[in-house]
């Protein structure tokens, strides 16, 4: 009898044996993990892609002496690698023809495109990747002023040593900023295709890459582009504002404030911190903590073949500072400053409403998506055309924003009396 | 002492939930999709209820009037030898082209999936083998090991679904009608053969306790009704109209998508087991249910020996798609909507009315459950 | 097509009817090889036949020296001596040395026959009955009439005695031989509950489960089994309520055994189970006498061995093999945590290696990205493969554990260090393995003995490697594609007759006791799928002082 097994499990036993090793299987240290890619106008092909790939050996400490207690000196945690071929899919083949170990998107955090490239049109980049199963579409998607191979040439991080985790948590800064979109590819490409909405990507830029802001007198802290952030040291890549899409064509900018008014009609706004001249004293500032209250509440609705749509946005927050120490604080008081805040959103709202409709002629905000309820199926929906009817439309936005903390101080005693 | 398998109510639900449901694995929802735009997932909350319900009366009917008979059996007592061959003749293609296009798609699944380099053959052959095994052990192993996955198997599902939770979009159902209610009528009543896999208890039916079949079958078809509905729900809220109508897996994209953070996501291999196992539960009982079926329409005593040879069939249809889009579009627009409406819709019902109209066939009701030991 | 019906067999059926183990098959050749040619009666044949005593004390006396192999065989002693009447009637008293209460042979039966026997010279039957009425005060005192009882007896322990013109002999208790006292359980300790194991010596283990359950319905039957051994197998379950078919199984199984050698119930395990080749244990193998008691109480039968001191309960399902006795004997919340830590440890040791050979050969996508660095960093220098490392590494494992078993105990410890610090820090540092790699077969390892059964570990131990080379080959899939045959497999077993998966798979009515564990006071039925007699073993209410409440459906609601 067990010979008669043997003689069964022996052949299939040996055709385990020889599948071992074929099919598929990949030692970790026989793939090279890329973890950023960017796409730049070609210099000698169509296109030109970028690689960053991680050095693991660098990362985790040299093999053996037990890691990470060695002060040997940091090694080299990544290298880029550029290439030139006429499809995305070309470029990522040929890299092997010069790096040893096989290039896998399986973690790739953030794609890049160059601002050139993405006002050329970036669909037929962006499209296929969804098809693509290495790629994945939590993946986010910036653009660059300048060249994205640039970008990520210089983009070393300091705290970290892994750029994967670098990236993943400079674009995980929506949480705690209002200056960057959430876009991940998903929110990018359901947003591409979709007739409500328009896509937005995340700005990046090097440090410096464009003229800073002179003079001393007071400006918005969103007022700034990627880029343009005046600063000294840190990283050298910053991100800030975002870049709109239409028909997968880039078609305009914008800065951190801008952004974050349309993360707070989007939803995706999660906090922030304003500075609001003091309606007072001139020169002087009283700083909130801006959070949600509860989601934006869009209504539209067609009078004459207009839409009109009306957007409430529900904010909270905490004084954080009142520099003229004026006592805001009091009951009484604290709806003149929930009202200057709601102002200047409104005022800046307003702006960048004109500024998407008779520029852009985007959706930016998704309004669309509200307009949706009009109709009862989806070839009225389509007949309805709303990437046509937004830039008539009348937009109304109202910011309800109501203070509910003051910090640790109760209420801020005047200096003399 | 064991010559009649015995599946008892709960063994009995998970197994025909799994072989209705194991296709939200798969590319299901595309024409109902495709049909009924953003109102997909009512034509699905619909279709299932009323069409599992209609032919689990159907099938509750028949084996009412012919108790302790398999479908093969009743038919040979109401058709006679040469119609019921048709009709078993039918009902072996139906659990083939299923089991078989099916086999094809999971295996694709695993090559697009999991192990790119894999050629389908080695998916399709080490897929088949593992539900050889199991449907060699028969239906009474095939289904305990459903039952001892069963809520497993949900929870994980579930775990895809609300994992996506951070995705999802209200406002992507509407425009809530979709292509309107009419469109969603006829993609409903195209695409019934969907819950036709509901046939399995018409071939198992012996082996269940005794009158339990109409609650096996209502508990499979609320279960399935959740399941399907649920994905399409959750498809259209996280990948909005237009790109639901793009993807060719649904569960595995939800799956990919999860996104908990940093430290939660590319999940979707700890997925595997959750779609593996249903598959090869379902391929198992496919198996086995041809070669049971072959068996008693041919009156041999035992149906082991006929398992390596559906298997051989049913990796034939699988091979028998040129390309993937051809094997789904075959599974879809062909097997779910003629094949399948036919076979599990259709012979049954004419049994039926032959029975009512000719008592005397069966010897009258009566007698059919006065004797159902006298047909061994 | 057989052949596949015969590994099928193998791994999950019983064919109906057929008792006979295969293993059991062609044992012996019926006779031993010294049998005397040309002889009226070799010892065998007396002892097949059952030949009758004969009245001539010479004649028995000459049979019972060659049965015994006398001139030979020094453990035997036939002390030939004369009861103390008038005239006196010869008597010949046969024992073995060694296994008998020598003071209580000369007390209880030289002594008074000898010396105190004032009797009157009485013929026939009534000499025996007067012997046996009035002149030995042993508490168990046998009358037997053939050969094969006398053997028996003698080869118990007892002393047999035959006399001068009776064709019927005595056998008295007066077994006396050593063996191991209770000791403390070595396998399946716990910090709570009773803390005395199974012995070898049989009747100690029988009375150590009947302390236990003090009920007249414990019945104990006892067959010889071991055609040479003659070993006892106790067969112990509570009348009126475990399954009179099981018991029945159980019986016919046991008494259907041929062989010539029993010498633990895990040999007798391997005799009696369903499939030989099942992939866990189908019999419960315990040293518990408390267990032992619990499983009886639930209608369970119980199987011990002399000589074992493990006994075996059946019918077993994979919960029962998978439940230690403690969890029981803690507060349920946390007996069920404990389970819940076991089966973590069950997956942990089976799935692990493969697990983690999968994810590296195939998933790289799974693995965070600041460990998959972290890992790939690691291993830049490890010269194998990741399979060949964790197979190496495991292989090495197993031998370290074998080892450790093997060793004497005043080394054992040393190997343990040896082994487990200086092999994994010596290999991670020639660069032969990965460090995480030792943290995964470290896991492992610890998940193994987390498995309380033994044998189930043993079968965890070695599909482990199973499923690492399915990880290799397939990946993840090939791991799903294991787990799917091996449920299949468990699912289509059975252990006498009940599911080996039961009561998960079929469900049937049992009270909450799986991998979960709930409180004592709802543990209200027995197992159904063990068929009791009776299936509630508590009522409802089953805290009785408290205060009653019109609607509550159960009494311990709170």
């Amino acid at each position: 009898m067990s010979r008669r097994l043997s003689r069964v499990l022996a052949p299939v036993l040996g055709l385990c044996l020889l599948v071992a090793g074929c099919w598929g299987y990949h030692e970790i240290d026989e793939t090279a993990h890329v973890v950023a890619l960017g796409l730049d106008r070609g210099e000698h092909n169509v296109l030109t892609v970028t690689a960053q790939i991680v050095i693991p050996k660098g990362i985790a400490g040299p093999p053996g002496g037990g890691g990470g207690g060695g002060q040997s000196g940091p090694g080299k945690t990544f290298f880029t690698t550029s290439v030139d071929a006429p499809t995305f899919y070309s470029a990522l083949e040929l890299l092997n023809a010069y790096v040893d170990r096989r290039a896998r998107l399986d973690h790739v955090k953030v794609i890049v495109f160059s601002r050139d490239l993405a006002r050329e049109g970036i669909r037929r980049w962006l499209e296929p990747l969804a098809r693509y199963r290495e790629f994945r579409r939590s993946t986010f998607v910036m653009v660059t002023a300048g060249r994205a191979g640039d970008l990520l040439e210089k983009s070393a991080p300091i705290l970290e040593d892994n750029p994967a985790k670098y990236y993943e948590l400079l674009f995980l800064g929506y949480k705690y900023t209002e200056f960057i979109p959430l876009a991940q590819y998903h929110y990018f490409y359901n947003a591409h295709k979709s007739l409500a909405q328009v896509p937005v990507a995340i700005m990046g830029g090097l440090e410096r890459s464009r003229p800073l802001p002179e003079g001393r007198e007071a400006k918005s802290k969103g007022s700034y582009s990627a880029g343009g952030v005046p600063r000294r040291g840190g990283g050298r890549l910053e991100i800030m504002g975002g870049a709109v899409f239409r028909g997968g064509r880039m078609v305009g900018e914008m800065d951190g404030d801008e952004m974050g008014i349309v993360n707070m009609l989007r939803g995706t706004f999660r906090r922030t911190i304003m500075s609001l001249p003091d309606p007072h004293a001139r020169g002087e500032f009283v700083v909130v903590d801006v959070r949600p209250r509860r989601r934006p509440k869009v209504e539209v609705r067609l009078a004459g073949g207009v839409p009109v749509v009306r957007a409430r946005v529900f904010l909270e927050g905490d004084i954080m500072a009142i520099q003229s120490g004026r006592p805001y604080e009091e009951p009484r008081h604290i709806p003149l400053i929930e009202e200057e805040a709601a102002r200047k959103l409104e005022r800046e709202a307003r702006a960048l409403v004109a500024k998407s409709q008779d520029e852009w002629q985007a959706d930016v905000f998704g309004f669309g998506n509200a307009a949706r309820r009009l109709v009862p199926s989806w070839p009225a929906w389509k007949r309805l055309n709303w990437p046509a009817l937004y830039p008539d439309a009348d937009v109304h936005i109202a910011f309800d924003f109501r203070i509910r903390r003051t910090g640790l101080l109760h209420e801020t005693a005047g200096l003399r009396e | 002492m064991r010559n009649k398998p015995h599946l008892g109510y709960a063994e009995a639900v998970a197994l025909v939930t799994y072989f209705v449901v194991s296709k939200v694995f798969l590319s299901y929802h595309l024409t109902i999709v495709d049909g009924a735009a953003t109102g997909a997932w009512q034509v699905l909350l619909f279709l299932v209820p009323v069409g599992g319900g209609l032919l689990l009366a159907l099938l509750v009917a028949l084996e009412r009037r012919f108790p302790g008979l398999s479908i093969i059996e009743a038919g040979e007592v109401v058709a006679g030898p040469w119609l019921n061959g048709l009709f078993a003749l039918g009902y072996v293609a139906f659990f083939l082209a299923v089991t078989g296009l099916q086999l094809r798609q999971f295996s694709e699944r695993i090559v697009l999936g999991l192990i790119p380099e894999m050629p389908v053959s080695v998916a399709v052959l080490t897929f088949v083998g593992a539900a050889w095994a199991a449907a060699y052990l028969g239906i009474e192993g095939i289904a305990r090991t459903a039952r001892m996955f069963f809520w497993f198997e949900w929870i994980s599902f579930a775990a895809i679904l609300l994992g996506t939770v951070t995705f999802w979009d209200g406002d992507a159902l509407w425009p809530l009608l979709g292509n309107g209610p009419l469109a969603t009528l006829q993609t409903g009543a195209v695409n019934v053969g969907i819950v036709s896999d509901l046939f399995l208890l018409a071939v198992v039916y012996p082996f269940l306790p005794a009158g339990k079949t109409g609650a096996v079958g209502r508990a499979a078809v609320v279960h399935s009704t959740l399941a399907l509905t649920a994905l399409v729900l959750v498809l259209l809220l996280a990948f909005p109209y237009p790109v639901a109508r793009e993807i060719s897996l649904p569960s595995y994209e939800l799956s990919r998508l999860v996104y908990l953070g940093r430290f939660g996501q590319r999940l979707e291999t700890l997925f595997v087991p959750m779609w593996g196992i249903a598959a090869l539960v379902t391929t198992a009982a496919g198996l086995w249910a041809a070669a049971y079926t072959i068996s008693r329409a041919l009156r041999l005593p035992y149906w082991r020996p006929l398992v390596p040879a559906v298997v051989v069939l049913t990796v034939a249809v699988a091979f028998a798609a040129p390309n993937v889009p051809a094997a789904v579009r075959w599974d879809n627009e062909i097997v779910r909507r003629l094949l399948a409406p036919a076979v599990t819709f259709g012979f049954p019902l004419i049994l039926l009315l032959i029975s009512l109209w000719s008592p005397r066939k069966a010897g009258g009701p009566d007698a059919g459950r006065r004797s159902p030991g006298g047909k061994k | 097509m057989s052949f596949l019906n015969r590994i099928l067999r193998l791994l999950v059926f019983r064919e109906p009817g057929a008792g006979k183990p295969a293993a059991a098959g062609e044992a012996a050749p019926p006779d031993g090889p010294e049998k005397p040619a040309g002889r009226a009666a070799s010892p065998d044949e007396v002892l097949r036949e059952g030949r009758p005593l004969s009245r001539k004390l010479e004649e028995n006396a000459g049979i019972l020296r060659r049965v015994f192999r006398v001139p030979q065989n020094k453990d035997v002693v036939m002390r030939e001596f004369s009861l103390h009447t008038d005239p006196p009637v010869r008597a010949l008293a046969v024992f073995y040395d060694g296994m008998t209460d020598k003071m209580l042979q000369d007390m209880a039966i030289f002594q008074p026959l000898m010396l105190l026997a004032g009797l009157r010279p009485e013929g026939g039957s009534r000499l025996l009955e007067k012997v046996v009425e009035t002149l030995l005060p042993g508490n168990q005192v046998e009358t037997v009439s053939n050969f094969r009882d006398l053997v028996d007896g003698v080869l118990e322990g007892s002393t047999a005695l035959l006399f001068e013109g009776l064709d019927r002999g005595l056998i008295v208790e007066t077994k006396g031989f050593d063996y191991r006292g209770v000791e403390k359980p070595s396998v399946e300790a716990v910090i709570r509950g009773p803390q005395e194991a199974f012995t070898e010596n049989f009747r100690t283990n029988t009375a150590l489960v009947r302390r236990i359950l003090r009920a007249p319905e414990l019945v104990t039957e006892i067959l010889q089994v071991g055609r040479v051994s003659r070993t006892f197998v106790g067969v112990m379950y509570m009348d009126g309520i475990a399954s009179p078919q099981v018991v029945n199984e159980v019986r016919r199984r046991i008494s259907a055994v041929k062989t010539d050698f029993i010498g633990d119930s895990g040999l007798l395990e391997q005799f009696i189970e369903d499939a030989p080749l099942g992939l866990a244990p189908q019999t419960l193998a315990t040293e518990r006498p408390d267990r032992v008691a619990a499983n009886l109480a639930e209608g369970r039968v119980a199987i011990l061995v002399g000589g074992s001191p493990f006994a075996l309960v059946v019918p077993a399902t994979f919960y029962s093999v998978f439940q230690t006795a403690e969890d029981a004997y803690v507060r349920w919340p946390w007996g069920a945590a404990l389970r819940l830590v076991r089966f973590l440890g069950l997956m942990v040791a089976l799935f692990l290696p493969g697990f983690y050979v999968a994810i590296s050969g195939y998933h790289h996508e799974m693995i965070p990205t600041d460990l998959l660095v972290a890992m790939t960093g690691s291993r830049e220098r490890v010269p194998f493969p990741t399979v060949v490392e964790v197979l190496g590494m495991d292989l090495a494992f197993e031998l370290i554990r074998e080892a450790g078993v093997r060793i004497p105990g005043t080394v054992g410890t040393m190997l343990g260090i040896v082994g487990a610090l200086i092999l994994g820090q010596a290999a991670v540092a020639a660069n032969v393995v990965s460090p995480i790699l030792i943290i995964v077969i470290a896991l492992t390892a610890i998940g193994t003995f987390a498995i309380s059964n033994y044998s189930l570990s043993l079968s965890v131990r070695y599909l482990r490697f199973a499923y690492t080379l399915l990880g290799a080959f397939l990946g993840i899939y090939g791991l799903v594609l294991g787990v799917f045959v091996h449920v299949a497999l468990l699912a289509s077993m059975q252990s006498f007759g009940v599911p080996y998966l039961a009561p998960a798979a079929p469900p049937v009515r049992s009270s909450p006791d799986l991998i979960l564990r709930g409180p004592a006071w709802e543990q209200e039925v027995r197992p159904g799928y063990l068929d009791p007699r009776k299936g509630r073993r508590q009522p409802r209410v089953s805290r009785g002082w408290l205060p009653v409440r019109r609607r509550g459906r159960r009494g311990g609601a709170e």
